[in-house]
């Protein structure tokens, strides 16, 4: 855990100063001439906080003797199913305003019934019920208004 | 009394108090719909009813919509009404280790329960904790917000600094969008998507649900398992003599999610977060929380059904709504002819009792109706993990689609997802990221504006009576813990010598 909480340490530092250099354009709040804190005032708070958290990562990360080890179990297969739905994810958003919700969530739910191994006619069974019960209960019941295709659905 | 109830049980009130009780059992039990737009839904179709059967519809759907809310917490982390975010800790855990039909029926007993302390909370306490809650100001607000996120220190005890971490981040995710004071929008990188701030239920179903399905992908012998459920059969004398054995739990936290839900603004998701805090910190079996504590599924569940009654509170005596639910309900006891406010206990008084009446009666239908929603999903949990799992992620998407019509919404939920999965990988808790989203435009607006009130002295954050005594219990949650086991080290050390 030592490395992981270095590396936690260096993403909050990094944070911090990304917020420092964004508030830095936002506005200031002044009002007949007082200042008053305004919308850096809560972030740049924060920043702060996560700069004192760092730096006791740091020092805590020295001060242990004993490493805790990360239990995690990786595998390559395991990596890429992962990075598989992330990415369907990231695709279904992607195609859902050429192919539609409905088709588009049969299409990514019948790729991900594939990938884990669900066989191809139980694949299609599944997706088909998950798009007729989006179709009738959130579209139709309670009138959910999802995106659709030039065909209309 | 008697008649009373004679006139609420006849089959025009009835029939439509039960039918929307099942559409409350189904909205609550889909991520993504919520209790809000149960009762939402419900409106329209109650305008055609008699006062009484539209209030029966009104009530029976949103009591089990919250309760709903839990079933797919506690079955697949995923938690189904932003007021079940609480019950996907222990629950969840329980579930894991086999427990789930006993989590879960503790989660029906408990929320009738709660249900039922916070109704009779209302009938009788309306008037003096209404004006109790009208004196929070900013200054108060403030430091309510400060002692919900101090709960994040208590939820992650044993990692205390990456607890507070988790709820920084959260904090500062909580600031994206237009600022309040000035509407200049932070962070949004030109992204109109973002001016509306990030909506914490997106970024629930990603932290607790994609993050699960993440977790299942990384180990492939997970795939190869069966339902996540077997049977729904813990007995009902067991969940009972459990539920009597943890009254006092029970009580407590019902009584803290009236408080809160009476606070206007504040509502049943907060009030959840903040019982199962409170039950923690002074639970004997503390370090078991979020391993499957049976605390840790009453608390929560107690408080989130109770804290409804408790949004009743200011909307019946002031006709100010407690949240969404009853902001909704206000309207359409306007529409039924019906004035909240001061005057409504001397002018509608007969109605308010059926109204008391059928909010009791309802907690024990909840009984029968919930179990037999549990009984229904139970079928569908039944299937194979890998194809449970697609249907979580599905769900999740259609979920957090659905709240804002935003698909910018699906992609913080793989966004979330994937945080969510590092975070616990480094063991850094969830909990408190959705504490710091939750409560963060409520403390930075209170601190602001109270600043702004006092040109910049904070020392009236200190000098109203209510706001200190919120400053002395934070203070007390985050530093009793270093003060007891100093002096239990002490303690010890001076025995060792003597």
């Amino acid at each position: 855990m030592k490395t992981a909480d270095r590396i936690l340490a260096g993403i909050l530092i990094f944070i911090s100063i990304f917020v420092f250099l964004e508030t830095a354009k936002f506005p200031k709040y002044e009002l007949r001439g007082i200042k008053l804190p305004g919308p850096t005032f809560f972030p740049n708070l924060l920043a702060v906080c996560l700069l004192i958290a760092a730096g006791y990562l740091i020092i805590n990360s020295f001060l242990i003797k004993k490493d805790e080890k990360n239990q995690a179990r990786f595998s390559l297969w395991g990596l890429v199913n992962m990075v598989f739905l992330v990415v369907m994810i990231i695709i279904f958003t992607y195609i859902v305003n050429y192919l539609g919700f409905l088709t588009s969530m049969f299409l990514v739910s019948f790729a991900l019934f594939l990938k884990f191994k669900v066989n191809w006619l139980k694949a299609i069974l599944h997706s088909a019920i998950i798009v007729f019960f989006l179709f009738f209960i959130f579209q139709q019941l309670f009138k959910v208004p999802f995106p659709v295709n030039p065909w209309g659905f | 009394m008697i008649e009373t109830i004679l006139n609420i049980l006849k089959p025009s009130i009835l029939l439509p108090w039960l039918l929307s009780m099942a559409f409350g059992i189904f909205v609550g039990g889909m991520p993504g719909l919520t209790a809000t737009m149960a009762v939402a839904l419900i409106i329209p179709i109650s305008y055609y009813m008699e006062p009484l059967a539209g209030l029966a519809m009104v009530i029976g759907a949103s009591f089990t919509a919250i309760f709903a809310g839990d079933i797919p917490a506690t079955f697949l982390r995923i938690p189904g009404t932003p007021a079940s975010g609480a019950a996907t800790l222990d629950g969840y855990e329980m579930n894991k280790k086999g427990l789930g039909d006993i989590a879960i029926s503790l989660d029906l007993v408990c929320s009738a329960f709660g249900g039922i302390i916070g109704v009779l909370i209302l009938i009788f306490v309306s008037p003096p904790l209404a004006k109790f809650a009208l004196k929070f100001s900013h200054f108060e607000y403030f430091w309510l917000g400060i002692f919900g996120l101090s709960m994040s220190a208590v939820i992650s005890k044993g990692n205390t600094i990456k607890g507070l971490i988790s709820a920084t981040l959260g904090l500062l995710i909580s600031t994206i969008g237009m600022d309040i004071t000035t509407g200049y929008p932070r962070f949004s990188f030109g992204n109109p998507e973002l001016y509306n701030g990030v909506s914490f239920i997106p970024a629930m179903i990603g932290l607790f649900g994609i993050s699960e399905v993440l977790k299942y992908l990384q180990d492939s012998e997970k795939l190869k398992l069966s339902g996540t459920v077997s049977r729904i059969k813990a007995s009902i004398s067991k969940v009972l003599s459990t539920v009597f054995k943890k009254i006092g739990n029970v009580l407590s936290s019902a009584i803290v999610g009236t408080v809160i839900g009476a606070l206007p603004g504040a509502g049943a998701d907060i009030a959840a977060w903040v019982s199962y805090g409170i039950a923690k910190k002074f639970s004997k079996n503390r370090d078991n929380f979020g391993k499957g504590e049976i605390d840790g599924v009453i608390a929560p569940t107690s408080a989130n059904n109770a804290a409804l009654g408790g949004t009743w509170i200011p909307a019946l005596v002031f006709g100010l709504p407690g949240d969404s639910i009853t902001a909704i309900v206000l309207g359409a006891m306007l529409m039924y002819g019906l004035r909240p406010g001061p005057l409504i206990f001397q002018e509608n008084g007969d109605l308010l009792k059926q109204m008391f009446t059928i909010a009791i009666i309802t907690q024990f239908l909840l009984l029968v109706v919930g179990y037999l929603g549990i009984k229904l999903y139970s079928l569908v949990l039944r299937m194979p993990k890998n194809v449970l799992m697609v249907y979580v992620t599905v769900f999740s998407i259609v979920g957090a689609y659905a709240i804002r019509n935003s698909m910018f919404d699906v992609l913080l939920v793989a966004i979330f997802g994937v945080i969510g999965y590092l975070m616990e990988s480094i063991k850094m808790p969830l909990a408190p990221m959705i504490l710091g989203i939750i409560l963060g435009p409520m403390i930075e607006e209170n601190f602001r504006v109270g600043l702004i009130k006092t040109e910049g002295s904070f020392l009236p954050f200190l000098e109203r009576p209510i706001s200190l005594v919120l400053f002395i219990i934070v203070i007390f949650t985050f530093a009793s813990d270093p003060i007891f086991r100093f002096a239990k080290s002490a303690f010890n050390k001076k025995n060792v010598k003597t």
